[in-house]
C-alpha cells in the first residue's frame, strides 16, 4: 500500500487529538470528582442519579420535619412537666385544706396560692416555642388563653415525615387543660367559704383526674417522640444507602481514572515522539 | 544506415518527455498538501518504430525505435471511493449537526448540577415543606416566594434559550441553502469547462479534482445523487429533482411556512415546489428544529402550564395569613410567561398555606399555624402524577426529559464519531491512491532529471558525430 506524508500527518493529528480529548475528559473527571458531566456521559446512570438526588433531598426534608416535630413535642413535654408539679402542689394544698380547721388567715393564704397557681397554669398554657404558642391549636400567633378563656382552635399541627406519611405533633389547649380553670376557680371559692366537703368530694378528685390526664398525654408524647426518633434513624440509614448508590454511579474511581490518565499520557507522548521522528524523515535529508 | 538526424529527433523527444515528467513532478510537489488534489503521472510510450532497408536484403534486422512521447497525463484516483465518500458524507453532515445541537441542548439544561432546574425545583419543594410546619413564619413565607422566583427563572431561561436556538437554526437553514446554491453554481461552471476540454480529447485533471471536492462538500450539506453524462459532466439530483444538469443550475430557496410557526421551509426557486431532503446538514438542521428542539419547547411548556394550573388550583382553595383566599400563586400560562402573581409579590400573607379550618360554612377561614395546604402544594411537585397521562410526577417528567436528552446526545455522539471515522478511513484510502508522496516525487525527479541529462549527453554525442562527419571528413591530404 502506498503511504504518503499526508496520510501520516492526518493519522498523527487524529491520534494526538483523540488522545488529548480522552485526557481532557479524565482531567475533568479528576478535578470535579464526578463521572457524569453531561447527560450523554452516562444516560442510564443519570436516570438513577437524578432519582437519588430527589430521594436524598426528600429524605433530608423528612428528617428536618421529624426534628421540628420532636423539638415541638419536647417543648410541650417540658410545659406539661411544669403543669404536673403545679398539679402536685395543688393536690397537697387540697389535701391540707380539706383536713382540719383553718383560720380565716390561713384559708386566705391557701386561696391566694390557688389563685396564683391558676395564673401560673395559664402561663403554662401560653408557653411559646420559637415564638409560637404551642397550645393554641393552629392559632399559633395569639396567646392560647386570655382571662382563662380559650382563644385557639381544636386543630393540630402536622408534618410529613415520610413519603405521604404525616404525624400530628401539637396538642391544643382544650384537650390538655379542659375545664381546669373553672375547677380551680371553684376550688378557690370552696376554700374561701370553707366548704370542706366540696374540697374532699369534688376538688381533690378533679385535680387527681387532671393529673392522670396530663400523665397520660405525657406518655403519649413519649411514644410519639420515640416513633419519630425511630423514623429518623430509619431515614438516616436510608440516606446513607442513597448516598452510597449515588456515589457508585456518579463519583469518579480515582485509582482507575488516574491509571487511565497515566496510560493515556504514555500513548500521547509516544504518538508525539513517533510523529516527530517519522515526520523528520524524508528523502530530502539524504539527497 | 538511418539518418543521423533521426537520432537528434530521438534525443529531442527524450528531452521533451522528461521535461514534461519533471514539470508534473513539480506540480505534484507543489500540490502535496492541496485538499482534493490527485497526483498526476506522465504515461510515457515509445514512439512508433520504423524499418529501414539493409544493404543486402530488403528485410531489416529489426525495427528501430524513434524515441519517446508522453501519451497521457494520468490522474491517479479511485472513483469508486469517491462515490462512497459522497454517499457517507450526507450521513456525516446530518449527524454532525445533530451532535452539535444536542451538545448545546445539554448545556442549556445544565444537568446534573447545583444550579439546574432540578435543584431549584427541589429547593422550592423544600421551602414549601418548611411552610407546612411553620406556616405562620414570615421568613419561611419569604423563602417560599424567593425560591419560587429562582425556580421560574430557570424555567423561563430554558424556554428562552430553546426558542432562541430554534430561531438560530432557522437562520442557519438559509445560510446552508445559500451554500448549496453557491456550490451548485461552481459545479455547473466547472461542468461547462470540463465538458469542453473532454470534448477536445484532453483530460482536465485539476478541474476534475476541484469538482470532486465541491461534490463532497455538497454531499455534506444535502442528500444528492450524482450521474455523469456522455460529455463527462455531472448531473446532480436532490430528492429526485434536478439541482445541477450540465451547466444548468436550479437553485433552492427558503420561504416562511405559516403552518409551521412562520419558520422557513426549503423549496425550489423555479417552481416553488417543496424539496425532499433526506440527508446532510439540511436534514439534521430541519429535524432538530422541527422535532427535537420543538419537543423540548413543548415539554418545558407542558411542565410549566401543568405546574401553573395545578399549583394555582390548590393555592386558590387555601387561605392566607390574612384569611385571603381564591388567590393565584403563579401568573402566566406556560413557560414563556410564567411569573409570580402580583398579589403574592405584594404580600407574603397572601400565600395560602392553610386549608379551611372553620366548621361554619358561612365563614370559612384559615389558621396561621395550619400548613396543610402547603403540604398539598408541595405534593403537586413530588407526589401528584400529573404528567404523561397520569403516570409521572412533575419531577419525574423533568428527569425523564433529561434522560431522553442524554440518550439522544449519546447516540448522536457515537453515530457522528463512527461516521467521521468512516469518512476519514475512506479519505485515507483515496489518499493512498491519489496522494502525493514526496519521497516518490523526489525519486522520480532524480530519475527524470538523470534521463534528461543522459538525453542531453546523447544529443551532444550526435552533435560530435555530425561535427566529425562534416568538419573532419573529406579533408585527406588537404
Amino acid at each position: 500500500m502506498r503511504i504518503t506524508e499526508k496520510v501520516i500527518n492526518n493519522s498523527l493529528t487524529r491520534n494526538i487529538s483523540s488522545a488529548m480529548r480522552r485526557m481532557d475528559k479524565q482531567y475533568t473527571q479528576l478535578s470535579t470528582g464526578k463521572r457524569i458531566q453531561l447527560p450523554s456521559d452516562d444516560p442510564v446512570g443519570l436516570i438513577t442519579s437524578l432519582r437519588m438526588y430527589d430521594s436524598i433531598r426528600q429524605n433530608e426534608r423528612y428528617k428536618t420535619n421529624s426534628e421540628t416535630a420532636i423539638s415541638w413535642l419536647e417543648a410541650t413535654d417540658a410545659a406539661l412537666n411544669e403543669l404536673t408539679s403545679v398539679l402536685n402542689r395543688l393536690t397537697e394544698l387540697a389535701v391540707a385544706a380539706a383536713n382540719g380547721i383553718h383560720t380565716e388567715d390561713s384559708r386566705q393564704a391557701y386561696e391566694d396560692e390557688i389563685r396564683q397557681l391558676r395564673e401560673h397554669v395559664q402561663q403554662i398554657a401560653n408557653t411559646q416555642h420559637e415564638q409560637r404558642y404551642i397550645f393554641g391549636g393552629q392559632q399559633t400567633k395569639k396567646p392560647a388563653y386570655e382571662n382563662f378563656i380559650y382563644q385557639g382552635d381544636s386543630n393540630r399541627l402536622t408534618a410529613e415525615i415520610g413519603g405521604g406519611s404525616t404525624i400530628d405533633f401539637s396538642y391544643y389547649g382544650e384537650e390538655i387543660f379542659r375545664d381546669i380553670f373553672q375547677q380551680l376557680e371553684d376550688f378557690a371559692n370552696h376554700v374561701d367559704v370553707g366548704d370542706y366537703d366540696a374540697i374532699t368530694e369534688v376538688d381533690i378528685d378533679n385535680i387527681r383526674n387532671q393529673l392522670i390526664h396530663v400523665l397520660n398525654i405525657r406518655s403519649e408524647i413519649g411514644a410519639k417522640v420515640n416513633r419519630l426518633e425511630k423514623n429518623n434513624s430509619r431515614l438516616e440509614l436510608l440516606g446513607v444507602q442513597y448516598e452510597s448508590l449515588l456515589s457508585k454511579i456518579e463519583d469518579v474511581d480515582y485509582a482507575e481514572v488516574v491509571m487511565q490518565l497515566k496510560m493515556q499520557e504514555t500513548v500521547y507522548q509516544a504518538a508525539l515522539g513517533a510523529g516527530a521522528r517519522i515526520m523528520q524523515t524524508t528523502l530530502l535529508n539524504y539527497l | 544506415m538511418g539518418s543521423t538526424f533521426v537520432s537528434i529527433e530521438t534525443a529531442v523527444r527524450a528531452l521533451r518527455a522528461n521535461q514534461v515528467a519533471l514539470q508534473l513532478t513539480g506540480q505534484n510537489i507543489a500540490n502535496a498538501d492541496t485538499p482534493g488534489y490527485s497526483r498526476q503521472v506522465a504515461v510515457m510510450a515509445a514512439t512508433a518504430p520504423y524499418s529501414y532497408p539493409g544493404l543486402t536484403r530488403s528485410m531489416t534486422a529489426g525495427q528501430i525505435g524513434t524515441g519517446v512521447e508522453v501519451t497521457q497525463i494520468l490522474r491517479m484516483r479511485d472513483s469508486f471511493i469517491d462515490a462512497q465518500i459522497q454517499g457517507e458524507s450526507s450521513l456525516k453532515g446530518e449527524w454532525e449537526k445533530r451532535q452539535e445541537i444536542l451538545e448545546y441542548l445539554e448545556v442549556v439544561f445544565n444537568e446534573p448540577s447545583d444550579s439546574g432546574l432540578s435543584t431549584r425545583m427541589n429547593q422550592f419543594w423544600d421551602s414549601l415543606q418548611e411552610l407546612v410546619t411553620r406556616a405562620d413564619d414570615s421568613s419561611v413565607r419569604s423563602a417560599v416566594r424567593e425560591n419560587a422566583v429562582v425556580f421560574i427563572e430557570s424555567i423561563q431561561q430554558i424556554h428562552k434559550q430553546l426558542v432562541d436556538l430554534q430561531q438560530d437554526l432557522d437562520f442557519q437553514l438559509s445560510v446552508i441553502v445559500g451554500q448549496v446554491n453557491t456550490i451548485a453554481t461552481q459545479i455547473a461552471n466547472l461542468n461547462e469547462v470540463i465538458g469542453k476540454v473532454l470534448g477536445s480529447g484532453q483530460s482536465p485533471n485539476d478541474l476534475l479534482d476541484q469538482r470532486e471536492q465541491l461534490v463532497q462538500q455538497l454531499a455534506e450539506l444535502v442528500n444528492i445523487s450524482v450521474t455523469t453524462d456522455q460529455n463527462g459532466r455531472y448531473n446532480i439530483l436532490v430528492g429526485g429533482s434536478i439541482l445541477v444538469a450540465g451547466d444548468y443550475v436550479s437553485p433552492l430557496t427558503t420561504k416562511l411556512n405559516m403552518e409551521n410557526q412562520g419558520l422557513q421551509e426549503v423549496i425550489w426557486r423555479n417552481n416553488g415546489s417543496s424539496t425532499v431532503i433526506t440527508g446532510g446538514k439540511l436534514k439534521g438542521l430541519l429535524d432538530m428544529r422541527d422535532k427535537e428542539v420543538q419537543h423540548y419547547i413543548d415539554s418545558i411548556n407542558a411542565f410549566a402550564s401543568t405546574l401553573i394550573r395545578e399549583f394555582n388550583a390548590i393555592h386558590m382553595s387555601g387561605y392566607g395569613l390574612n384569611n385571603s383566599t381564591n388567590k393565584r400563586f403563579f401568573s402566566g400560562t406556560d413557560a414563556s410567561d410564567i411569573g409570580i402573581d402580583p398579589e403574592i409579590l405584594a404580600s407574603l400573607n397572601n400565600i395560602a398555606a392553610s386549608v379551611n379550618v372553620s366548621t361554619d360554612s358561612q365563614y370559612p377561614s384559615g389558621a396561621p399555624g395550619n400548613g396543610e395546604n402547603a403540604l398539598k402544594l408541595a405534593q403537586v411537585i413530588s407526589q401528584m402524577k400529573l404528567m404523561n397521562g397520569g403516570t409521572a410526577t412533575l419531577s419525574q417528567f423533568y428527569n425523564e426529559l433529561i434522560a431522553k436528552l442524554g440518550v439522544d446526545a449519546e447516540k448522536a455522539n457515537t453515530t457522528y464519531e463512527n461516521q467521521d471515522a468512516l469518512i476519514s478511513y475512506l479519505k485515507e484510502r483515496q489518499e493512498n491512491v491519489a496522494g502525493v508522496s514526496l519521497d516518490e516525487e523526489l525519486a522520480n525527479m532524480i530519475k527524470y532529471s538523470n534521463a534528461y541529462n543522459a538525453a542531453s549527453r546523447y544529443l551532444t554525442t550526435m552533435d560530435e558525430l555530425l561535427d566529425r562527419l562534416i568538419q573532419g571528413t573529406g579533408v585527406v591530404g588537404r
